[in-house]
């Protein structure tokens, strides 16, 4: 069991990501607003974060950068619609864990967090 | 007999007959005066005659006395006697002259003065002859340097305008009403395919399309000319060519037509590169709409697919509900594959470039396919080319391109055929070919075969994404890829399917400079 925080701008996806995880019983903390979950990390620690690329302000790889920052242990999967050599390559390099293409099948999403939460 | 008393009378006569003669002579002189000063007068030349005449008989009568007086007077009265009948007879014969000269000079110098004005007149007539003849001579001459500058003229002219005939990269002809061609110059012959020596060529029998003829006709016929008509006719090597015709009517000089002379323009290459720019702009924005739309689809896709998957968890796996969900599920996944393939096609998925062998790529993708194109009875043959320069490419995009072009070769040939693939190196660039010996693209869909979501496959067989895939990663390859059909290589006869070849050339990595990271995001606007 970890604490993940889910940041995505379309609250369907962070609500279906909360409800896949909470079943392999996570506890889930799902944001669409970036301010508010950089907040929430500041605040808990948390194990992982799932942040989606593009969302409403910021990039998701701005909002890793930051959260990396305040809690450097942090791991992280990123998710985007718009996958790019040079955005995959900016967040592994900012310490991303994994990236992941959207639409991320379920199996695929429970598989990689295991994995992740793992190392 | 005394001579005293007939003295005086005989000095008188003697000294007379002096006097006369001298006064003869003197009246001569100024007879001949007055002639050479007017030399046209009549009565000076009268005169002159006459004093001539009258000299001539005052020196013979005058000396007859004088020698008569001599000789009686001397005593030889008898040689007088035998003198006197001669100075008798040239008295007699001055006097008949001088009354000769008095009667007929007149006629004389009339008949002088004819002959002279005719003399004159002829010699009028021969010195015009001989201006007239030098005149001639002159202008003989003169033409025949006219004929030499204007025959050289024509010699130029004719030259001039008969490399212009020869050496024009355009077609020109001349042809007889009924399209019979009479002369038509080198690059006509060499773009139509025609043999140089033969005899009669036919124009009209050129046009591909007998609408065109009829406009190019009736054009001819009412107007008198044709402006840029785009007509379409078979070249050297089978293929189409687009030709920008403009043509005049001949006319005899009844003002009927007889014929008609023109000028043709290929326009093949610069249709085709149009085509192509117009397919690039067109593939350019279908392109980024379709990642845009790939984009938007992508999260209520993910959504529902999770959903979905979520949902199948909760229910039994025997159980219909279950069922219900897995159809859902592959459905979503199928949506799921298109925007892949859309992203794909948008260039905006990740790549991956290294040094790749093209042979080799092609006998990966052949390993898995091969086998299925044995079952529909398609044998692959493989002309590669050995030590093929690498090119630099994502392999998975390249092994995307031969799937695709399999794949539909096999769709092209449901009852079995050859595919056959070929590589070759040519100048910096590899080229490779994928025919088939299947249905062929008919010419209406030739243009769209590359577009998003044309298919001539059934509904749910076909995406229409397969080529438009293939089409961008080729270009973002720096490669180029066309289409051929019918195949014009290796089909012997006009019963054997057409076929379809897609010719690929892409760049050889020596010469390959890899894209730069604003290419790979926004390489589809402007690559070929």
């Amino acid at each position: 069991m970890a604490e993940i925080l889910v940041l995505d701008d379309v609250l369907d996806a962070v609500v279906l990501i909360k409800k896949i995880l909470t079943r392999q019983h996570h506890q889930v903390h799902a944001f669409t607003e970036e301010e508010e979950a950089l907040a929430f990390v500041g605040k808990h620690p948390v194990d992982l974060a799932i942040l989606d690329i593009k969302l409403k302000k910021m990039s998701g790889v701005q909002v890793l950068e930051r959260m990396k920052k305040q809690c450097p242990a942090l791991r992280v999967i990123m998710l985007t619609g718009y996958p790019t050599i040079e955005t995959a390559q900016e967040a592994l390099l900012l310490g991303a864990g994994e990236y992941c293409v959207k639409p991320i099948d379920k199996t695929e999403l429970e598989e990689k967090v295991a994995s992740v939460l793992a190392r | 007999m005394t001579g005293l008393p007939l003295l005086p009378a005989i000095t008188v006569e003697f000294i007379g007959s002096a006097l006369a003669i001298l006064l003869a002579f003197v009246a001569l002189g100024y007879a001949r005066a007055l002639t050479r000063l007017q030399p046209n007068n009549f009565i000076w030349g009268f005169l002159f005659y006459f004093c001539i005449a009258m000299a001539a008989f005052s020196l013979s009568r005058g000396f007859g006395h004088m020698l008569r007086i001599v000789l009686v007077y001397s005593g030889r009265d008898l040689l007088w006697k035998q003198l006197s009948p001669f100075s008798g007879g040239f008295n007699t014969v001055l006097m008949i002259s001088v009354a000769a000269v008095t009667i007929y000079y007149y006629k004389g110098l009339a008949a002088y003065k004819a002959i002279r004005t005719e003399a004159e007149k002829l010699a009028d007539a021969n010195a015009r002859l001989a201006s007239n003849a030098h005149q001639l001579q002159q202008l003989n001459t003169h033409l025949e340097e006219i004929v030499e500058e204007r025959t050289r003229n024509l010699s130029d002219s004719e030259k001039k305008f008969r490399n212009l005939f020869e050496n024009s990269k355009d077609i020109i002809y001349f042809c007889d009403i009924n399209g019979n061609i009479s002369h038509i110059n080198s690059s006509g012959i060499d773009l139509l395919g025609f043999d140089a020596s033969a005899q009669t060529i036919n124009f009209h029998s050129l046009f591909n399309n007998k609408e065109v003829l009829e406009t190019y006709m009736t054009e001819l016929c009412e107007k008198g000319s044709v402006s840029d008509l785009d007509m379409q006719c078979r070249g050297r090597d089978g293929t189409t060519r687009h030709i920008l015709l403009s043509a005049n009517a001949i006319y005899d000089q009844n003002g009927d037509i007889v014929g008609c002379e023109g000028i043709g323009k290929d326009m093949t290459r610069l249709r085709t590169i149009t085509e192509q720019l117009i397919n690039h702009e067109k593939m350019a924005s279908v392109g980024q709409m379709a990642a845009g739309v790939a984009h938007e689809i992508n999260t209520p896709l993910g959504i529902i697919l999770g959903y979905t998957q979520l949902m199948m968890d909760d229910y039994p796996n025997d159980s219909e509900t279950h069922a219900n969900l897995q159809v859902i599920e592959r459905q979503t996944k199928a949506c799921r594959r298109i925007v892949t393939d859309l992203l794909k096609f948008s260039r905006q998925s990740a790549s991956v470039k290294a040094h790749l062998d093209i042979n080799g790529i092609i006998e990966e993708v052949l390993s898995v396919t091969e086998h299925s194109l044995n079952i529909d009875r398609i044998t692959v043959t493989r002309c590669f080319a050995p030590e093929l320069p690498m090119v630099i490419g994502d392999i998975e995009k390249l092994h995307q391109v031969f799937i695709n072009l399999f794949n539909n070769a096999q769709y092209a040939m449901p009852d079995g055929g050859e595919l056959t693939i070929s590589t070759d190196k040519a100048r910096e660039a590899i080229l490779v070919t994928v025919a088939d010996s299947g249905i062929g693209i008919a010419d209406t869909i030739k243009n769209k075969i590359f577009d998003p979501f044309f298919t001539t496959k059934d509904v749910g067989r076909g995406t229409g994404l397969g080529l438009s895939v293939t089409y961008g990663i080729i270009q973002e390859h720096g490669g180029i890829i066309t289409v051929e059909s019918p195949v014009v290589a290796g089909r012997k006869t006009e019963q054997m399917a057409p076929g379809t070849a897609f010719h690929i050339r892409l760049p050889a990595a020596d010469n390959h400079q890899p894209k730069t990271r604003e290419d790979q995001e926004y390489g589809g606007n402007s690559r070929t």
